[in-house]
């Protein structure tokens, strides 16, 4: 464990371009799995909204939210898989 | 005067010593070498370090003992006392670390900068460290020639070295022969007349070569050769010490005030060091003879003896100010205050910010605050608002029905007696940083300026906007009257968001998507209020004068609100990856 630190420090010494580019797909990865969870939260209270008044402004609200984090997921996506990959992700669950 | 005839005269006496003094020339050389060596060092773990020794100075100096710890270690590994200070300053200039810490960095660097003579009086003399100089600065070379700065940054650490090595080597032989032909040992003075002599030499040595290290070097060397007595070489040590005080001053005087403040703060504590090694010298003597060969260090080998007396007299001197520390710092407070008139006048950044690209990048995003706060102050005012009443508890439709009367203030005068000038400070530092930073930091410097931008553009907007607002919100045309009061709650709306995530910034996702949320509200609204505009037209409500003033202003504050929006997502979205999702980002 310790070596492998050891690595890294290394290679962000000789390497930062590599270094930097795998954290920031890293990082990219873990805003996904966040923005998964708030979509699919969002989606849950909508039915709960919904089911009471979908005339409400309250799941108005929701539905807005849900918008936005499904463009934000969307785009983040994209940029995880590069856009023709991310094209294909969405034509697949689409289909 | 002195430049044109005195500087020549004595560059011309220096020469001529130069080149007929057979081996006052190889001294001088080694000094050059010497120099040239800690210029290499220092410049490559500038480069190598990428950024780690400003990141050890700002984390680790939460307490003075801390401070105090970071500024011994960082000091001793780089053996650059200059290199520390300038990170100090320039982070004290960008408030990442406080006064009493870097006074505390300062003391402790004091101490670090004593291991050169440990390693001059132990490596330097003991071995025949010319050998080890020559593969270093081949190394060194070779390794200069590599593209990536890790690298080229431990090359010129190489080069450094073996030109440190290589310096001391000819320092020694240059003594080593000249005590053939002129014992300067001839010369000792023994009393306080000695002292006080060669403490004044040892000081003025230090400001010629501009280096204690060095001067340090040349002490050691020459006590090694027995070209000084050993209580004189205690005494030049003194002065090397002093003399690094006043070449610290010398470069504070066109600094800023933090970086006066730490030279005041150098020169109190090195006064203060110097004045009780001089009242202590000989018990400091005897106590070096007493803890000498506890060490390992022989009773003949005065150059070991020396270093350890500098370093104990520097602890001392820290033993004795370090609980003075608070009322030094409050002191300290107090002088080099900036005059009162600060109008247009950045907060953050100085040439002293601009050189360590860390704190330049904090500086830069901090001044980049600065101006938005001024601005959101000159547009509030100019929409006859106070921020008082904005950023309180109040609904905003209260807020608005209650400020009614007009703010009397020259939005244009502001904008280009102060906000302009602030900008162009932020544009000017900006490129400076830009040279010497790497391909992360520029994307956010570009970032940053942008922010800027987009910042100046809503206080151009809001001129506009005010000359119509201070018309109509005196007609009698109550519809005009309520569209321009909506106008001003939806820029509530957003400045009231903003703040609320500025402070209490939740988790980052959920900042990008109440900035987004909002970013669709205002075009909702934009769409809204042209609908109405529609029909109020149609219902004769307004003339078409009106209504052209009111579409124009309805987009100027749909303009303003999402350039408020977009500064936001850069200055307050720290996420790198997640900033990039929102919209408008790449304009």
């Amino acid at each position: 464990m310790k070596l492998e630190k050891l690595k890294k420090a290394l290679n962000g010494i000789f390497s930062p371009e590599e270094i930097g580019l795998s954290e920031s797909q890293e990082n990219l990865g873990n805003i996904i799995a966040r923005l998964q969870q708030k979509k699919q939260s969002i989606k849950e209270r909508m039915q709960l909204a919904g089911e009471q008044d979908e005339t409400s402004s309250a799941y108005h609200d929701l539905e807005k939210e849900y918008k936005v984090v499904s463009k934000l997921l969307k785009k983040a996506k994209k940029q995880y898989l590069g856009n023709d990959s991310a094209e294909a992700d969405d034509m697949t669950r689409n289909s | 005067m002195l430049k044109r005839i005195i500087a020549p005269l004595i560059f011309l006496v220096f020469a001529w010593f130069v080149i007929t003094g057979k081996d006052a020339k190889v001294i001088i050389a080694g000094i050059a070498i010497f120099l040239v060596g800690m210029h290499y060092m220092e410049n490559g773990f500038k480069m190598f370090s990428g950024g780690a020794l400003e990141s050890v100075l700002e984390r680790f100096t939460s307490t003075t003992i801390r401070a105090i710890g970071t500024g011994f270690l960082s000091t001793a590994i780089v053996q650059s006392s200059s290199l520390v200070s300038v990170i100090v300053i320039s982070f004290l200039s960008a408030e990442l670390i406080g006064l009493r810490q870097a006074v505390g960095v300062v003391f402790g660097s004091n101490i670090g900068t004593t291991t050169t003579a440990w390693l001059v009086s132990s490596f330097g003399l003991k071995i025949k460290i010319a050998e080890y100089a020559l593969p270093m600065l081949i190394f060194g070379v070779v390794l200069q020639f590599d593209s990536a700065q890790g690298r080229k940054g431990l090359g010129s650490v190489l080069i450094g070295l073996g030109f440190i090595f290589l310096g001391i080597d000819y320092m020694k032989d240059g003594f080593e022969n000249l005590k053939q032909q002129l014992d300067l040992a001839e010369y000792a003075m023994q009393g306080y007349a000695g002292i006080f002599v060669y403490i004044l030499f040892g000081a003025i040595a230090t400001v010629v070569i501009q280096s204690s290290s060095a001067t340090m070097a040349i002490i050691i060397t020459a006590l090694a050769t027995a070209q000084i007595d050993y209580i004189n070489a205690l005494s030049l040590a003194i002065g090397a010490n002093l003399g690094t005080t006043v070449t610290a001053i010398l470069g504070a005087m066109a600094s800023n005030k933090s970086g006066k403040r730490l030279a005041a703060a150098h020169f109190i504590f090195n006064l203060v060091t110097a004045l009780v090694a001089v009242l202590m010298i000989y018990q400091l003597k005897d106590l070096v003879d007493w803890l000498g060969p506890k060490l390992g260090i022989g009773e003949q080998d005065d150059a070991m003896k020396l270093a350890l007396f500098h370093t104990i007299f520097n602890l001392l001197g820290v033993l004795i100010v370090t609980p003075f520390i608070g009322p030094l710092v409050r002191y300290l407070e107090t002088l080099f205050r900036p005059g009162k008139d600060g109008r247009g006048r950045s907060k953050y950044l100085s040439s002293e910010v601009v050189e360590v690209p860390a704190s330049a990048l904090v500086a830069l995003r901090k001044e980049t605050i600065h101006l938005y706060d001024k601005s959101l102050e000159a547009i509030v005012h100019a929409m006859n608002l106070h921020r008082k009443a904005i950023f309180s508890k109040t609904r905003i439709k209260d807020v608005v029905a209650h400020s009614t009367s007009t703010i009397h203030i020259n939005i244009e005068e502001i904008y280009q007696q102060e906000l302009k000038k602030l900008y162009s400070e932020i544009i000017h530092y900006a490129s400076l940083t830009m040279s010497n930073a790497s391909v992360d930091d520029i994307r956010v410097i570009h970032e940053l300026k942008k922010a800027a931008r987009q910042i100046i553009e809503m206080v151009k907007d809001v001129r506009e906007l005010q000359r119509n607002l201070n018309r109509f919100s005196k007609s009698r045309n109550k519809a005009m009257i309520a569209r321009y009061n909506d106008l001003r709650s939806l820029i509530i709306i957003v400045l009231r968001a903003i703040q609320d995530m500025r402070e209490m910034p939740g988790e980052q996702e959920d900042v990008l998507m109440q900035i987004e949320l909002l970013k669709e509200r205002v075009l909702e609204s934009e769409f809204n209020l042209n609908q109405e505009i529609d029909t109020l037209i149609r219902n004769r409500d307004i003339d078409s004068i009106m209504a052209s003033s009111l579409i124009n202003d309805v987009g100027f504050t749909r303009r303003i609100c999402n350039k408020f929006l977009n500064a936001a997502v850069i200055l307050w979205v720290h996420d790198k990856e997640l900033k990039a999702l929102a919209d408008n980002y790449e304009t």
